[in-house]
């Protein structure tokens, strides 16, 4: 068994870009290996494509950004940015992305910042896990995550989407059916269509939706199990426990960090425990305590201990 | 001036779809940048020579070469970057959407294997090539027709 890790850095690395290292790692990776890109602070604007690879559920690609280099649950210009004018695109069975920023600024409609392409075309049993994606373009029809493709499972955890606000774009979408895709506690703000899924087959938990025109579109579509969700618009949010009509309290919308304050009455505390499958939110902070809806899990600012008085001596 | 990283190889996958779509090949450009872009050390022979590694132990050997190009911007390059979205016969292939389908990695390919001895013995030594627009045109060739790329003129 062996973990190949290479860095990807402006300077100093392995390589100075993604897609350099998909090319220059493209292989067979044998059972019990991994394939892993540890990315570093950098603008990379090369899109991204994973495919012409063999892999396993124990022969994986893992792309991510090391804790010193990972955002923290804001959009960070001083840690690692995919930005790209084409979709990037996953082909690939068995692909972890974890901790990275992407954007897409595409000049034609119908492009994908993360695009999971499954069916005849693999794409199954991919994660990406505490990423922050976000729009620039103004053309219709753009997608933050989407996973396309029948009968594949492919899991989106802990994801800030947002901006994907022209008309038919979307924030995290799984289509095709037999899709049996997890969205589980991401947060999608200012998108026409928050989270979209076209068939009765994938999960929804813990997932909030502000200031979309439809924050959960397809409701009906959305397969048992799915829960505790929120929504600021009126019969929205689908599954059980599901909270609609809400008013969720952020650090600073207007700027787009979409962290939970301590006044939020909308998804604090409102969430259900998933700890038997991962305990952290986008901040990669343990969650604890009643679970928060959303990608973040409000934590207190660390205090300093009790106040001490200065003394008077008379 | 922009360098081009070339992927030097040809590598295969046992399913046929992939191995057209997805695989590199000997000669495709894997990225294109501006004149004085800091490669990484398995990208560019002379960067693992700089941080005092044997030459003799690159890792990049066999696999990548720069090409750098003198007086060319990295935006004329850039559709070297592109991918094949027609069928051999040249027919478009569009997703119901309308968004292209990949029908191979690069629609561009530099024909490694015509270069001139020379040329070659270089790219073996030191991992990169520096020459001319007009003395790479013969040489950067469409792969479903072989037409020469225009592009950079």
């Amino acid at each position: 068994m062996a973990d190949t890790v290479k860095t990807v850095k402006s300077s100093g690395g392995d390589y100075s870009s993604l897609s350099g290292w998909e090319a220059g790692q493209q292989k067979v990776i044998s059972a019990g290996d991994t394939e892993q890109a540890e990315c570093y602070s950098f603008s990379d604007t090369t899109q991204l494509v994973i495919d012409g690879w063999t892999t396993a559920v124990d022969a994986y690609i893992r792309i991510y950004t090391p804790g010193t280099e990972r955002h923290d649950g804001k959009w960070n210009t001083s840690k690692y940015r995919l930005e790209t004018t084409a979709s990037n695109s996953i082909l690939e069975d068995y692909t972890r992305i974890e901790g990275l920023q992407v954007s897409i600024n595409a000049s034609a409609t119908f492009r994908y910042a993360v695009n999971f392409v499954g069916a005849a075309n693999n794409a199954d049993g991919n994660l990406i896990d505490g990423c922050i994606v976000k729009n620039l373009s103004a053309q219709t029809d753009q997608e933050g995550i989407r996973i396309i493709g029948a009968s594949v499972q492919n899991t989106v955890r802990n994801c800030l989407v947002y901006d994907f606000n022209t008309t038919g774009s979307v924030g995290i979408s799984a289509s095709m059916a037999s899709n049996t895709s997890r969205m589980d506690n991401c947060t999608v703000y200012n998108c026409t269509l928050g989270y979209d899924t076209g068939y009765l087959d994938t999960i929804i938990r813990n997932c909030l939706a502000d200031s979309c025109t439809d924050g959960f579109a397809g409701v009906s579509n959305f397969e048992t199990g799915s829960s505790n969700n929120a929504s600021s618009l009126a019969s929205d949010a689908p599954g059980t426990s599901s909270r609609n009509s809400q008013t969720f309290t952020f650090v600073d919308a207007t700027n787009r960090d979409l962290h939970l304050t301590s006044s939020d009455a909308g998804a604090r505390d409102y969430g259900i425990d998933l700890s038997a499958t991962f305990t952290t939110d986008i901040d990669g902070v343990t969650r604890s305590g009643t679970w928060d809806i959303g990608a973040d899990e409000y934590v207190a600012a660390a205090g300093g201990g009790p106040v001490l008085m200065p003394q008077i001596l008379l | 001036m922009c360098e081009l990283l070339i992927f030097a190889k040809n590598n295969t996958h046992l399913d046929s779809e992939k191995d057209r779509r997805g695989c590199y090949k000997r000669g495709m450009p894997v990225v294109v940048f501006e004149d004085g872009h800091t490669w990484g050390r398995e990208e560019s022979k002379q960067q693992w020579i700089a941080e005092g590694n044997p030459a003799a132990d690159w890792p990049g050997q066999g696999r990548f070469v720069l090409l750098k190009l003198p007086g060319v911007p990295a935006a004329k390059a850039q559709a070297l970057l592109d991918h094949q979205t027609e069928d051999d016969a040249g027919t478009p292939l569009l997703n119901p959407d309308g968004s292209p389908i990949t029908f191979r990695r690069r629609r561009w390919q530099l024909s490694v294997d015509s270069t001139p001895l020379a040329v070659r013995n270089t790219l073996d030594s030191t991992g990169e090539y520096t020459t001319t627009v007009s003395a790479i045109r013969n040489y950067m060739k469409r792969l479903r027709d072989n037409a020469q790329f225009t592009g950079l003129d």
